[in-house]
């Protein structure tokens, strides 16, 4: 649980933009079904609402999108959404709107969801158990954020 | 209905200030520094109800309460009462974790139902996130934020006791406005339903949880539910 004045999703919301096509490449813009613009609309709710958590939010995550995303991009936005979290632990609500944007990430890189214990610890153990490889490169991305910011 | 009066062991009285939710100006808190010597204190105690229990001789009372009521405070209340409710300090200008402005909606419960009588003590405590600073789960009638403009209600809880228990959880993402016609209803079942000088987690252990819920629909005030889902589709 978090509240809105802790929470900088701007850089977020405009590297989701960037990565939304907008329906250019994608022949035709799928909305709601794809995660990407999903993600972006909660990056954008956010900023508009200043709420921190969508009820339900969990179950409107289109999780059935197979469209490839780049790799690089998804990882770079899921380390950007991990220095959003709080590490809030048992306080963790999967509405929460950080963890809806890091699952949309995370079912765009590794096609499922990981399990979320309300820290970035344990979450970059799982990443590692989940993909090794994808797991290794966003433990560095994230800490290299982390160390210039 | 009882006051926050009681006879210490050494003579003395302790004497329970009470304010909205523990909020106490400088000017207030000021002229307490100047009263209690004034009247003789020992000294005070913070409590973990947010008031102030002040230690004074008895001969000493009519100067200190018409004192406190001078700086805009008052006397707290005892026994089998709505008690003052706790508060956390949670609005737009305070706590960063808040998730609403419950500072507020604490002290006008606290306006409007301190000192109702009730078959036995009857605690409120309003928190804005679910870290409960103010230990709702604790209290009769437990109030946490859940965003800007909803609330959950936890019911039954206690601390102080040899069976001290959890409230369960009664009314989920409810209209923050519609929390003073659930009081209300919890209260009126509560007096209907307890016997003589049962705690409300008693009451509810007898009789289920079932007699102090109000069905959703029938609440006043509305959760924009769909309100994501019309921007997602915008």
């Amino acid at each position: 649980m978090i509240a809105e004045n802790e929470i900088n999703l701007q850089e977020i919301h405009e590297k989701l933009n960037n990565l939304c096509l907008d329906g250019e490449v994608c022949s035709n813009c799928e909305k709601n079904k794809c995660l990407i613009f999903f993600a972006k609309k909660v990056a954008s709710y956010v900023l508009t609402k200043k709420v921190t958590t969508i009820r339900q939010g969990m179950a409107m995550i289109p999780n059935h999108d197979l469209k490839t995303y780049s790799e690089d991009d998804m990882i770079e936005t899921l380390a950007m959404v991990l220095q959003q979290c709080k590490d809030c632990r048992d306080n963790h609500d999967d509405d929460c709107t950080i963890n809806l944007i890091r699952t949309c990430m995370e079912y765009a890189l590794f096609g499922d969801k990981l399990p979320y214990q309300g820290s970035v610890t344990l979450y970059l153990l799982e990443a590692q158990k989940s993909n090794g490889r994808v797991g290794d490169t966003l433990k560095a991305k994230y800490l290299n954020r982390k160390k210039t910011k | 209905m009882g006051k926050a009066i009681f006879k210490q062991r050494n003579g003395v009285l302790g004497v329970g200030i009470v304010t909205p939710c523990g909020f106490i100006t400088p000017e207030q808190l000021c002229g307490l520094g100047k009263l209690l010597p004034e009247v003789g204190a020992l000294g005070s105690k913070l409590t973990t109800r947010q008031t102030m229990v002040v230690l004074i001789p008895e001969e000493a009372f009519d100067r200190f309460v018409a004192g406190i009521r001078n700086l805009g405070l008052d006397v707290g209340v005892f026994g089998d009462v709505v008690r003052n409710v706790k508060g956390c300090p949670g609005n737009g200008e305070l706590c960063h974790r808040s998730l609403g402005n419950v500072f507020e909606l604490a002290v006008e419960i606290q306006q409007q139902y301190m000192n109702q009588p009730t078959p036995h003590d009857f605690k409120i405590s309003v928190a804005g996130c679910h870290r409960g600073c103010t230990d709702p789960h604790c209290a009769d009638f437990g109030v946490i934020a859940t965003g800007p403009k909803t609330v959950e209600v936890f019911l039954g809880g206690r601390g102080g006791s040899r069976r001290p228990q959890h409230g369960q959880k009664a009314y989920v993402n409810i209209p923050k406005e519609s929390i003073f016609v659930v009081l209300d209803h919890v209260l009126d079942t509560y007096r209907k339903l307890a016997e003589d000088h049962e705690r409300l987690c008693n009451t509810i252990g007898r009789v289920g949880l079932d007699p102090f819920i109000i069905q959703a629909e029938k609440l006043p005030g509305t959760v924009e539910e769909d309100e994501f889902a019309d921007f997602l589709n915008s």
